[in-house]
C-alpha cells in the first residue's frame, strides 16, 4: 500500500487522476473500517424541509402568495383559477422574478398538484423556444406542468446560457435563479414542489449535473441530455441523487469524452469521469452496474443497486440532440422513482 | 531482412521445423523462463506475426486447439506465437496469469519474458519484428495494456480485449503507440468501470477503461475529443488519429459481455494493415 501512495505522489495530478487517487484514499478508509463497507454519506434530505421553509417569508410577495395557496388547500377551498393565479408565462409573456425570466405552461385540468418538469435549454437557445417545442406537448400530455427558464450569462459567447462551474465566474447566480423560478411557479400554480425532475440538454445538461451535485435538493431527480461535468471537475458530490443521463455515441459538438477549447483553457470533461465522480457518491464505485443491457441501438447501463440513489445511462448512435422519444422515456424513469419511498422516508426520519 | 534472417537460421543451422526436435504446433517452444507455442502459415517464408496472450487460467496449449483464432491469423499470413502465463508464485493452486501491475509482487518479469518470446520466436522462424501485432484478453488484455504502456517498442501494434489498466493506475505511459481497444458493453467480469476483486488478498482492482484511456491520450497528445465516432452495427467505435506526439487510439465497444467481439481478430489485423473499414 506504501507503494501506491508513492505512485500517486509524483508530479501534479490532472483532474482525473485526483479523481482516482481520492476514490483510493476512500478505498483504503474502507478496508481500514470494514472491508466490505462503503464508507457513510452525509446526512441527506436537508435541503427538502429548509426549501419549504424560506418560501414562508411573510415579507416577500410570493411567500404571501404561497401562504394564501396554503391555507387555500388546506381548508379546501379552490380560489385560484387559472387567470387569477398567473397572468405570465406563454410564449410572448414571460414571468418574471428578480434574477431573470421563465415560461410554463400547465396542464389542461390545472396545475394544482400538478408534478413539474423543468428544462434548461441549450447554449443560444431560449425558453421560448423550449415552451414552444414538442418537449413541452408530451410533458403536458403526462399531466406535468413544463417550466422554461431562460439563462443569461452577459460574459458567454452564446448569451442565452448557464453559470455552468467550467472554471470562469458568472454574474448571475443559476442556483438562486432557478430556485427563484420553481418557488415563483409554485406559488402561481399550486404545483407539486416534491415531484420536480429537472432535466436540460447540452449546457443545460451540464447545469443539471451541477445542481444535481452542488445542491441536490432542488429537484426529486436529474434527466441530462448530451451535457455533463465540465473541467475542473467536482472532487465529490454533496449526496446521493438519482440521474439519468443521455448521450449520443456520434455527438462531436459535446463528445462522451469530452472536448476542449481555447486551448485547454476551457473544458468539457468526459462524461464518463462525471459518472464515475457521481457512483462514489451514490456508494457504487469500482464496480459493474447491476445490468447493462442492449435494447437495439439504446445501450443502457443501470446502477440500480447502489447504496443510496440511482444512476442510469442511456447510449444512443445519434449526434448532439435529444432522442426521439426522449421526454415519455425520462418522465417514465422519473415516475419509477417516484415510487421507491427512500427520499420521503428519509426527509421523516433524518 | 526476412529472407537473410531465414537464410542465416538455415545456414547456422538453427532449430527449424523440419527438425525433429525444433518446436512448433503442439510442441511448445521452451526459452528461458517459460515457454510459448508457434504455429506458422503455410508455405511460409518468414513474416510478420500475431503474439496473443490468453486470459486467466489459460495456456499457449490450449490456444492451438482455438481453431478460430489459429486460422484467422494464420491464414491472413501471419505467425501466430502463444506465450504461456505463469501461476502467481509458483503455486499450482493458483491460475495462470500474467504479471500485471496491480499492486502484487513475486510475479515473473513478463515484459522481459514476452520480448524474449519475440526474440527466439523471430530467430527460429523468420518473424518480421518489425511487423508484431500483440493482442490478448482479459487479464491478457490487461498485460497487454502494461507492454505497451511500459514497453512501447515491444510490438508494432497493441490490440487488447476485455482488460485494461488496474489499479493503481500509471500517472502517464512511455510513449505514443498504436491501440485499438475492445470490449463488450455487458461486460460483468472486466466491466468498463472496472470492479474490486474482493475474493483476492491483498484486494486488487481493475481500473476504469476510460480513465485508462485518458491517460494514453494524454501520452500521445490526442485532445480528448475523438476524430471519428462511427455505429458500425453491433460495433461502436470512437478514432483519436491525430495525436501530437504520434500513435493513434480506438475504441471499439461491442454489444456483448466478457468475450471477444464477433470477428475481433480478424477488425484487429484489418486495422493493423490499415485496410478501410468493412
Amino acid at each position: 500500500m506504501a507503494k501506491v501512495e508513492a505512485a500517486h505522489s509524483l508530479g501534479p495530478l490532472s483532474p482525473v487522476a485526483a479523481l482516482f487517487k481520492r476514490e483510493g484514499r476512500a478505498a483504503r478508509r474502507q478496508a481500514i473500517a470494514d472491508p466490505w463497507q462503503v464508507p457513510p454519506f452525509p446526512a441527506c434530505c436537508t435541503s427538502y424541509v429548509s426549501a419549504e421553509a424560506e418560501q414562508e417569508d411573510p415579507m416577500s410577495k410570493t411567500g404571501l402568495a404561497a401562504t394564501v395557496l396554503l391555507l387555500a388547500g388546506l381548508l379546501g377551498f379552490s380560489l385560484a383559477t387559472p387567470a387569477m393565479a398567473s397572468d405570465c408565462g406563454a410564449a410572448d409573456t414571460p414571468c418574471s422574478v428578480p434574477l431573470g425570466s421563465y415560461h410554463i405552461a400547465i396542464p389542461k385540468d390545472g396545475g394544482r398538484g400538478a408534478p413539474i418538469h423543468l428544462h434548461l435549454h441549450g447554449a443560444g437557445a431560449d425558453g421560448k423556444a423550449v415552451i414552444n417545442g414538442g418537449m413541452t406537448a408530451d410533458t403536458l400530455g403526462r399531466g406535468y406542468a413544463m417550466i422554461a427558464p431562460t439563462g443569461y450569462q452577459e460574459i458567454a459567447r452564446w448569451k442565452k446560457n448557464w453559470a455552468v462551474f467550467d472554471g470562469r465566474t458568472y454574474p448571475r447566480d443559476d442556483i438562486a435563479f432557478l430556485t427563484q423560478v420553481i418557488e415563483d411557479a409554485v406559488a402561481r400554480h399550486g404545483l407539486d414542489r416534491d415531484r420536480l425532475l429537472l432535466s436540460g440538454f447540452s449546457r443545460g445538461g451540464s447545469f443539471v449535473w451541477d445542481v444535481a451535485c452542488r445542491a441536490p435538493g432542488m429537484a426529486r431527480a436529474y434527466a441530462p441530455v448530451a451535457g455533463a461535468f465540465w473541467d475542473p471537475l467536482p472532487e465529490d458530490c454533496a449526496e446521493p441523487v438519482d440521474l439519468f443521463h443521455t448521450h449520443g455515441w456520434t455527438d462531436r459538438v459535446v463528445p462522451l469524452e469530452g472536448r476542449s477549447f481555447r486551448e485547454g483553457a476551457v473544458v468539457q470533461g468526459d462524461a464518463f469521469a462525471s459518472l464515475f465522480i457521481l457512483r462514489a457518491t451514490n456508494g457504487c464505485a469500482a464496480r459493474q452496474p447491476e445490468s447493462a443491457p442492449i435494447e437495439g441501438d439504446r445501450w443502457w447501463r443501470h446502477w440500480s443497486d447502489c447504496r443510496a440513489g440511482r444512476i442510469d445511462l442511456m447510449l444512443h448512435p445519434g449526434g448532439h440532440g435529444v432522442p426521439k422519444g426522449w421526454t415519455d422515456l425520462a418522465l417514465d424513469w422519473f415516475e419509477e422513482r417516484l415510487t421507491t419511498e427512500e427520499k420521503k422516508a428519509c426527509v421523516a426520519s433524518c | 531482412m526476412r529472407r537473410l534472417l531465414l537464410m542465416l537460421s538455415v545456414l547456422l543451422g538453427a532449430p527449424a521445423l523440419a527438425d525433429p526436435a525444433a518446436c512448433g504446433g503442439e510442441v511448445a517452444c521452451e526459452i528461458d523462463g517459460g515457454s510459448y507455442h508457434l504455429l506458422l502459415p503455410d508455405a511460409w517464408l518468414g513474416g510478420p506475426a500475431v503474439i496473443h496472450l490468453h486470459g486467466l487460467g489459460g495456456s499457449g496449449a490450449r490456444g492451438t486447439k482455438n481453431t478460430g483464432l489459429v486460422e484467422t491469423v494464420t491464414g491472413r499470413g501471419y505467425a501466430l506465437i502463444l506465450p504461456s502465463g505463469e501461476p502467481w508464485l509458483e503455486l499450482a493452486s493458483q491460475p495462470t496469469d500474467w504479471a500485471v501491475r496491480d499492486g502484487t509482487t513475486g510475479r515473473r518479469d513478463d515484459i522481459a519474458f514476452l520480448r524474449a518470446v519475440l526474440d527466439d520466436a523471430a530467430a527460429r522462424a523468420g518473424i518480421d519484428r518489425g511487423r508484431v501485432l500483440m493482442t490478448g484478453f482479459s487479464r491478457g488484455g490487461s498485460m497487454v495494456w502494461d507492454v505497451a504502456c511500459h514497453a512501447p517498442g515491444t510490438a508494432a501494434a497493441y490490440a487488447p480485449a476485455a482488460g485494461g489498466f488496474w489499479k493503481p493506475l500509471p500517472e502517464s505511459c512511455t510513449g505514443p503507440v498504436r491501440m485499438q481497444h475492445s470490449h463488450g458493453f455487458t461486460d460483468g467480469v472486466v466491466p468498463l468501470e472496472g470492479r474490486r476483486i474482493p475474493i483476492e488478498t491483498p484486494v486488487i482492482t481493475q481500473g476504469d477503461i476510460f480513465a485508462g484511456l485518458q491517460i494514453w491520450r494524454r501520452t500521445m497528445g490526442c485532445g480528448s475529443k475523438a476524430d471519428g465516432h462511427e455505429i458500425d452495427g453491433p460495433l461502436w467505435r470512437k478514432r483519436w488519429t491525430k495525436c501530437a506526439a504520434g500513435g493513434s487510439l480506438e475504441l471499439i465497444l461491442h454489444a456483448g459481455g466478457h468475450g471477444p467481439a464477433p470477428g475481433w481478430m480478424a477488425t484487429a489485423i484489418d486495422w493493423f494493415e490499415g485496410a478501410p473499414k468493412g
